[in-house]
């Protein structure tokens, strides 16, 4: 071991502390809940006294073979900060939320599992180490989607695994090839390496093998079948943290690659951001008609990863402007800059907007039981704490003005409207290979309207959420009354949802550094200049997207989602059709069931013929054994009994031996074909040895 | 004489120390109490394990005769690293799956048969992994099948004496074909003596080629018979779950192994990897072992029989090994080196494990299907969590010893001289290995996620006897810290590795 060892800390602090918390509850519950409080603080201190340390590094050699290395960039160390802060505030969360529950310690042990293997996803140094980590996450995170074990979350929790395993294989295979391909996995030598290497067919092929265990971590289309199911069956504190951190992580794979060896590759950047388009209309589209609380949040997160993956589309657009796939590589030109602080902002945005969301989701939830829209009608009504941790959320997600969520998206959409001033101004496109400036043209003015669509679509479903929640009258039978929250966890949310508006009101203060810091590991501008983020024509892309998405929630979701029941109050109706889930459309039957039986028939087949073949051998030879017997002894035989009258008895054939010949019962022509285990070995062996002396004659 | 002029007898006791311990439990009076039996084989067992890490440890790796049969022939044994890897594997395993008999035995009588045999072929193993040249590898490789005979007809049940007699039979006409190419190698090679990289003398194989090619290629199909490779694996499948599940334990973990062994000495040193690289040999065993890797692994998920499912996951794994040592590069022989331990371990945790939910869940019915396992996990949690490690393992997912093995393997598997081959291979290891999660993970689920409505007033947790829990705990961690510590592992691979550069 070689290297920073607090690196190394960060992630088996955590590990260490899930199995002593694990210790603990065996013995004592508050025991346990302290230990496990204790154990993401002293993680989030020592997060928190990295920021010194800037460069420094670990490598573990020989660790799983190929050893492991640990970094901290600013990247890096950002997003441990996040991680320590997000899983201390769930874990203090934790206790009051679980109350009740059953396999409290696994869930502990766990938890805190996990957050050292995500850890170690976001400290790794080489992507073999990413890989590591990122499949003992994957592992360790299933139990927390399954946790709760009604039959929704077992089912979800088997999607989420079969998910994770599917794409961790076609991520291993791609790896494998790219390590061939490149000859390192080094994050930080992808770029260079890749540069040099004249067959960009065959690395599209690896990168693409290697992205889709990222993108289904990320839940990009069409991997995202198992996140709306797994956020909403999780208990709350897990769902903030698989919608807030698990799915970046899978992110960070994708940067990793944007980042490395398809640096500013426009072909690359089009297959992103043909996939980000989809996931973020599809995921705000299922949001929008969502009837359950998490379920909401969780499409949501969808399409907001959908937002990011833009901004990572987007980084190989500009960056092709400046250079071109394969150009030589001018880190001096800051085209690129827009959306790579961009995508740091979002991503940093939407894990702390998910974090509060989830949380109060986890609120209507330990006080009702029930997540359905219309069950928890009214519940945020004089809940003075509650409104503002939800409002604040949700402000963040609309991307209004002053809060978090819209620098990211605001950027990203200055991305993308710097893209298309771009075009042709060069003579051909970044996109030339493919098509002519013009209708390049049209393709990112019609990228922009989905992205501007698919923000008022977010600005809808958020609506609809605060409406329902603080609107409409409380249903019948809510519990309104007395204490609905624990101090400690009061606390907690109250802090995390102060941070979305701060962020947001003080962007230059904070959250500038955040991006600069980041920029870095994207092959980001090394230059600092400033952005103005409230300027005119910034507020107008935010200004067309709240505008067009009030619309839609007064005339499409108000109309045509929402009845009025007897008393007047709005009534969530469920109107997507349960036919169509892409999930029992396409993957369960081809998974679980066209594949399988193929693949099958296939054994069957070869098993079968297998057996058949070491039947028919020792079949012949005992065949040519009988007639050489005949034509030798039968002579003699016959003579012997006619001169000397003696009586030759042929012992009856021992059923257990031959037993190798399967058929039970039946006539068997026991005259000719013996299946005694003696003759077939004897003359298999004669046969054997005919073959050999042939091929020696030969 | 002197002590000096005993020691080379001392080296040849960690083969037949073993053997004389197991004969002897033939002559203990069979009425006496248990307690002397178990005594006698635990303690001969350890000392035996202790012999063998000695002789691993401290012999040097010169040749041994035991006795000369012909002026060319003779009964010869050398510690070399193949055998120093494949006998501390069996020492570090051996003694554990003996200790979990004790136990287990307790219900499935009679004991001392079983032991006599189960401790011989201990030795006899050794036997396999130390022989220097083919005939004592030959020699100690039928003595392995008759000694194991017993172990699977242990219950005697009609199916037990079935299954016994197809594997005598497979492993005999394996055995034959292997016997032929002995003669072949004995015209066409320099000496007898395993050496790395290949005893053939070229120029006498030079006008017979593709004869030699062909003697070969059945050899290895022969030794292959032994590691369950197509088409001679219908054996193992019906085999190893009649066996009692400690027999199991070690038939899949390590017997299955001495075909690898076979088959490695055949490859690295009587033929030679030069010889055979680029060989329709090559790319034909390559082709077999990539067809059993998918058949087994398609078999075991569609078996509903736990222990047959784990049998024919040992047929798609073992065939990993062969897979790798086939490719003939360093990774790829450095993975199939990792292959044979990481797997040893976690199959033999596998079957343990298995044995103890089918014969020791308190809820008086016999598990015997994969499907009847829900919950067990509440009932046997030590039992079920090592299950559940050994799977991971088996499946290859990071950090246990397999995941580390497929990666060298697949690596291994990208070399010029096989093309798609090659890349082919590592989408079937990559299928292979889904599978293999579909077929385990399930089992694990189940035992552990019974689901909310489970009645947790039924369960009663079982006390597993310390026998019974330390091997478990042991082979379990065995397989997770062979991934961890893959560096110093592979760095003890280095000489054998060698052989390729």
């Amino acid at each position: 071991m070689t290297g920073n060892p607090l690196l190394l800390f960060l992630v088996l602090w955590p590990m260490a502390g899930g199995i002593l918390s694990f210790i603990a509850g065996r013995l004592n519950r508050r025991l346990r809940d302290i230990s496990a409080g204790t154990v993401t603080l002293v993680e989030l201190a020592a997060a928190l006294h990295c920021r010194g340390l800037l460069g420094a590094k670990l490598s573990l050699d020989g660790v799983c073979g190929l050893g492991l290395t640990l970094t901290l960039d600013g990247f890096r160390l950002i997003y441990a900060a996040i991680i320590a802060f997000m899983w201390a505030a769930t874990t203090l969360f934790s206790p009051e939320y679980l109350d009740h529950h059953r396999n409290r310690n696994r869930y502990y042990l766990f938890v805190l599992m996990t957050e050292g293997a995500i850890m170690g996803v976001f400290l790794s140094a080489d992507l073999y180490t990413t890989f590591v980590f990122f499949e003992m996450m994957s592992l360790f995170s299933y139990i927390m989607v399954v946790q709760d074990e009604t039959p929704a979350a077992l089912r979800a929790a088997q999607t989420y695994l079969a998910i994770a395993i599917i794409g961790g294989l076609s991520t291993l295979m791609g790896l494998l090839l790219l390590n061939h391909q490149l000859g390192t996995l080094v994050t930080a030598d992808l770029a260079a390496a890749a540069a040099a290497v004249k067959d960009r067919g065959a690395l599209y092929v690896s990168g693409g093998l290697v992205l889709s265990g990222f993108a289904a971590k990320a839940a990009i289309f069409p991997a995202h079948i198992w996140l709306p199911t797994a956020h909403t069956a999780a208990p709350a504190p897990s769902s903030a943290l698989l919608s807030g951190l698990l799915t970046k992580s899978g992110l960070f794979g994708v940067l990793a690659l944007s980042a490395g060896p398809f640096l500013h590759d426009a072909r690359w950047g089009l297959a992103l951001l043909a996939l980000a388009l989809v996931t973020m209309a599809l995921g705000a589209v299922l949001a929008v008609f969502s009837v359950n609380i998490k379920r909401t949040l969780a499409c949501s997160s969808m399409s907001q990863l959908g937002f990011i993956l833009t901004g990572i589309a987007m980084q190989c657009f500009l960056g092709a402007d400046t250079g071109g796939a394969g150009g030589p590589f001018r880190p001096e030109l800051q085209f690129g800059d827009l959306a790579v602080r961009g995508t740091i902002l979002y991503m940093v945005g939407h894990s702390l907007i998910k974090l509060v969301l989830f949380l109060a989701a986890g609120v209507v939830h330990m006080n009702t039981h029930e997540l359905g829209l219309n069950e928890i009608r009214g519940f945020g009504r004089d809940k003075p704490l509650f409104l503002f941790a939800f409002l604040m959320g949700g402000l963040g997600l609309m991307g209004m003005p002053l809060w978090n969520g819209y620098l990211g998206k605001t950027l990203v959409h200055e991305a993308i409207v710097e893209h298309i001033h771009h075009i042709g101004r060069a003579g051909a496109g970044a996109l030339g290979f493919l098509m002519t400036p013009s209708s390049e043209r049209l393709l990112f003015q019609a990228a922009e309207w989905t992205f501007l669509v698919s923000g008022a679509l977010t600005t809808a479903y958020v609506l609809k959420l605060l409406v329902v929640l603080f609107v409409a009258r409380p249903a019948p039978g809510l519990h309104q009354k007395g204490r609905y929250i624990s101090p400690l966890s009061a606390a907690v949310l109250a802090l995390s949802a102060a941070v979305l508006p701060l962020l947001g009101c003080l962007p230059h203060v904070l959250a500038d550094p955040i991006a600069f810091l980041g920029a870095s590991f994207m092959n980001g501008p090394a230059k600092h200049h400033a952005v103005s983020y409230f300027s005119l024509s910034s507020l107008e892309g935010a200004a067309i997207s709240l505008g067009l998405g009030l619309l839609i929630y007064l005339f499409v979701v108000r109309t045509v989602l929402m009845r009025k029941d007897a008393a007047g109050e709005p009534v969530c109706v469920d109107l997507w059709p349960g036919w169509l889930d892409l999930e029992h459309l396409a993957f369960r039957p081809l998974i679980a069931g066209l594949l399988p039986a193929l693949g099958g028939a296939f054994a069957k087949g070869v098993d079968r013929a297998a057996s058949i073949l070491i039947r028919v051998l020792p079949f012949l030879g005992a065949l040519a054994a009988r007639a050489i017997d005949l034509v030798c002894a039968g002579p003699i035989t016959l003579v012997l009994s006619h001169a000397a009258r003696i009586r030759f008895i042929r012992p009856p054939e021992d059923q257990e031996f031959g037993i190798y010949q399967e058929e039970e019962g039946g006539p068997m022509v026991r005259a000719l074909l013996p299946s005694s285990l003696a003759y077939s070995l004897a003359t298999f062996a004669l046969g054997l040895l005919f073959i050999l002396a042939y091929l020696i004659q030969f | 004489m002197t002590f000096a002029s005993f020691l080379p007898l001392f080296a040849f006791l960690p083969v037949f120390f073993p053997i004389a311990a197991g004969v002897a439990i033939l002559f203990l009076p069979s009425g006496g109490r248990p307690a002397l039996r178990h005594a006698w084989v635990g303690l001969t067992t350890l000392l035996s394990s202790a012999l063998i890490v000695a002789a691993v440890l401290l012999t040097k790796s010169q040749l041994l005769v035991l006795c000369r049969v012909t002026d060319t022939l003779s009964i010869a044994f050398r510690m070399d690293t193949l055998a120093r890897i494949f006998s501390a594997l069996v020492a570090f395993i051996w003694p554990l799956v003996t200790f979990y008999s004790f136990e287990y035995l307790r219900r499935r009588p009679p004991e001392g048969r079983f032991f006599a045999f189960f401790l011989s072929t201990f030795g006899i193993l050794i036997g396999v992994a130390c022989a220097a040249n083919l005939l004592t590898l030959y020699l100690f490789y039928e003595l392995m099948t008759f000694m194991t005979l017993p172990l699977v007809m242990h219950s005697q049940q009609r199916e037990a004496i079935r299954g016994t007699v197809k594997y005598l039979f497979y492993s005999l006409a394996g055995a034959a074909l292997a016997l032929g190419g002995f003669f072949f190698f004995h015209i066409y090679g320099v000496s007898m003596d395993f050496t790395p990289g290949g005893i053939l003398d070229m120029e006498k194989v030079a006008m017979n080629r593709d004869m030699m090619l062909t003697v070969t290629f059945l050899t290895l199909m022969g030794f292959g018979a032994k590691a369950g490779m197509v088409p001679l694996h219908a054996w193992l499948p019906t085999a190893h779950p009649v066996a009692p599940t400690p027999a199991s334990a070690v038939l899949s973990g390590l017997i299955t192994k001495a075909g690898i062994i076979a088959m490695l000495r055949v490859v690295y040193f009587l033929a030679g990897p030069d010889f055979l690289r680029g060989t329709w040999v090559q790319k034909a065993i390559i082709s077999l072992a990539l067809l059993t890797i998918f058949v087994g692994s398609m078999m075991a998920y569609t078996e509903k029989h736990l222990k047959k499912r784990i049998a024919y996951s040992t047929v798609s794994q073992v065939s990993y090994v062969v897979f790798a040592m086939m490719l003939l590069t360093p990774e790829g022989l450095t993975g199939a080196l990792l292959q044979i331990v990481a797997h040893a371990m976690a199959k033999s945790c596998l079957f343990l494990s298995a044995g103890v939910v089918i014969y020791f869940t308190l809820q008086g019915a016999n598990y015997h299907y994969a499907d009847q396992l829900r919950g067990v996990g509440k009932e046997l949690p030590v039992t079920m969590s090592c299950f559940a490690v050994a799977s991971l393992s088996i499946i290859g997912l990071p950090v246990t010893g397999g995941f580390v093995a497929k990666w060298y393997m697949a690596s291994g598997a990208l070399t010029p001289e096989l093309g798609w081959l090659g890349v082919g291979g590592i989408a079937v290891l990559m299928a292979s290995a889904l599978l293999t999660a579909g077929y385990l993970l399930p089992i694990v689920v189940d035992a552990f996620f019974p689901g909310n409505d489970y009645d947790y007033s039924t369960v009663v947790p079982f006390h597993l006897p310390m026998n019974m829990r330390l091997p478990l705990l042991l082979l379990s961690a065995g397989a997770l810290l062979t991934g961890m510590f893959a560096g110093p592992l592979t760095s003890c691979f280095r000489p054998i590795i060698g052989i390729l550069y």
